[in-house]
């Protein structure tokens, strides 16, 4: 537990907020600054050990590691931000009709979401990928709409909640329109729910994306993304496996610092 | 008995309504299907020949129904990456044991370390061990599990020899060491979720002890281990089956990624080979064989439930 401005916070909470900050910052930098060209061979330095000149290495073109990981970290995060708003915002509106209105709506919308969520959302994507063809805008498209019903649940069974409320039963009095007491009364009270999940989400798109891209669907060559080094690294785990470990960790790092922090937003 | 027809009536429904997504799913691939399988330099006559013998002449429903009585027969056509030479079943069969092994062994090691783990957690509640606990299964769960197998294959396969990556040897011919390559596969399957699995049974251990039929066994003087062994766990167990049945979805998932990883001829393997070289027959009836089996477990589930817990009945 620590204390800061009479709130007390778990060590947890604060641990992930240092996690993020520092994986943001190695983001950030790289949108601006990278000390090598990320794309850029070099025959002579083919598959070289974390050194002075590259931090973290060079892979099997003689590529930076390092520049490639805050590049390639940028793509999967742009990747999963794109993910998260296409299943969030639908996901939001259509929970929010069906939670306040119910009905055959509901009820045939319910249905469908309980036999989606049978199919493994990485069968989907799949599915969606042997459909559509590989390709970055094809699983940001896949996914996004794979993630709608995991959001439209989630903010539907906090309108059935939340429409019985005297708040809004008063606003109703008060002669606000239908979606007045949707949008601007009932949603900004499903916070508490809402933001874990969207913090969650872009975990499991991160996930997805480095999952997809390792099997060479998603991000294609030469872009750089986490899944696709990863999935480029794995033939020379024997010769540099520095080259796997580096965007491997920054995996790690970020779903961690997420979680974390979405823990904390949960508890408070 | 009502709940059971009622679940079955569901379970009709869904498995229903899985096989139509399926099919159409792949109804709506750009481009002529004909062409897509026979190649530019088809003929006329030959995708003429080929629209006739596929019914793609047919109209949308009647495909479907076609399809639905052939996949309910086990017949899913032939497989167009082998040259039409392969039945897609058998393909599929060759291919189930390595992913039910994966499974069924990842399930195993699941339940095997988590739920000693949960309890300890649990018991030892903001205890050093339970933090420590806590901030570990945090970690596990983030990563990847491919990306465990590739630091598996790294440790013990590269470094430490314990098994030849990228090798496997079929159960029938030797089953010691076909063991030896899915233990493996199987710890980086597991090992994420028991993390989860640890995370989640802490908290349902933690919610039942605080309830008031704890506390009048402790006053009727028993032992906290014998409360924990004959009443929590009891009920405790009930939330953490279901969430287990979902986690199989999960597995399954994982185990397409990581057969990939240590080179399994699994399904997943099949699955993925089968997109890169746009074999839909055979994507089709893996998906709807892996979706089956979460659905029909999900039911089975459903029905364990009202043997153990009475109360669900009434819902």
């Amino acid at each position: 537990m620590v204390k800061f401005k009479g709130k007390t916070y778990h060590f947890n909470y604060i641990l992930g907020l240092l996690i993020t900050a520092f994986v943001l910052l190695i983001l950030l930098t790289g949108f601006f600054y990278t000390s090598y060209e990320p794309n850029k061979m070099n025959a002579a330095l083919k598959n070289s050990p974390p050194s002075l000149s590259h931090l973290l290495g060079t892979d099997n073109f003689g590529r930076d590691v390092l520049s490639r990981v805050m590049k390639g970290a940028g793509t999967t995060y742009i990747i999963a931000v794109a993910i998260v708003l296409i299943g969030a915002s639908f996901g939001t509106i259509l929970g929010a009709l069906t939670g306040y209105f119910g009905g055959w709506f509901d009820e045939i919308l319910m249905r469908l979401n309980d036999v989606l969520a049978s199919f493994p959302s990485i069968l989907l994507a799949l599915v969606f990928v042997s459909v559509f063809g590989p390709g970055t805008y094809n699983i940001v498209f896949a996914l996004g709409i794979i993630f709608i019903p995991s959001y439209a649940r989630v903010v539907r069974s906090e309108f059935i909640v939340l429409k019985e409320r005297d708040f809004v039963k008063n606003a109703k009095l008060m002669g606000a329109g239908k979606f007045r007491i949707m949008f601007i009364h009932i949603l900004p009270n499903t916070k508490k729910v809402l933001i874990p999940s969207l913090l969650i989400g872009f975990n499991n798109a991160v996930l997805a994306e480095a999952g997809l891209s390792y099997l060479g669907l998603g991000v294609q060559p030469p872009q750089a993304s986490l899944g696709r080094m990863l999935s480029e690294a794995q033939s020379y785990m024997l010769d540099s496996p520095w080259c796997a470990i580096a965007p491997g960790l920054m995996i790690i790092l970020t779903v961690l610092g997420f979680s974390l922090i979405s823990g904390g937003v949960e508890n408070e | 008995m009502k709940y059971t027809i009622k679940k079955s009536i569901t379970l009709i429904i869904s498995l229903f309504i899985a096989s139509i997504l399926t099919f159409t799913a792949f109804q709506i691939i750009p481009g002529d299907s004909a062409l897509n399988a026979l190649g530019m330099d088809a003929t006329e006559e030959q995708l003429e020949a080929y629209r006739e013998e596929m019914g793609l002449n047919k109209s949308l429903s009647v495909r479907y129904a076609n399809w639905l009585k052939n996949a309910l027969k086990g017949d899913f056509g032939y497989s167009s990456q082998y040259q039409m030479q392969m039945k897609v079943s058998d393909l599929i069969m060759k291919r189930l044991t390595v992913t039910l092994w994966l499974a069924l062994l990842s399930f195993l090691l699941i339940v095997a370390i988590s739920i000693p783990l949960g309890i300890l957690s649990a018991r030892k509640k903001n205890g050093i061990l339970d933090s420590l606990i806590s901030l570990v299964t945090q970690i596990f769960m983030s990563i990847p599990s491919f990306f465990l197998g590739m630091i598996i294959t790294l440790i013990f396969g590269i470094i430490l020899k314990w098994f030849i990556p990228g090798g496997y040897i079929s159960p029938g011919e030797n089953f010691g060491k076909f063991f030896r390559f899915m233990i493996f596969p199987a710890i980086a399957v597991a090992i994420p979720k028991i993390a989860m699995m640890v995370k989640f049974l802490r908290s349902s251990l933690l919610r039942e002890i605080d309830l008031d039929y704890v506390r009048t066994a402790k006053s009727k003087g028993m032992t906290n281990i014998s409360i924990l062994f004959r009443h929590i766990l009891k009920n405790a167990l009930i939330p953490v089956i279901t969430f287990l049945a979902m986690m199989l979805a999960d597995i399954l998932a994982g185990t397409i990624l990581v057969e990939q990883v240590f080179n399994l001829p699994g399904l997943g393997r099949l699955l993925v080979s089968s997109i890169s070289n746009r074999d839909y027959a055979v994507v089709q009836a893996i998906v709807l064989y892996i979706v089956s089996v979460v659905i029909l477990i999900n039911f089975l589930v459903d029905l364990v439930y009202q043997w153990i817990d009475p109360r669900v009945k009434r819902d």
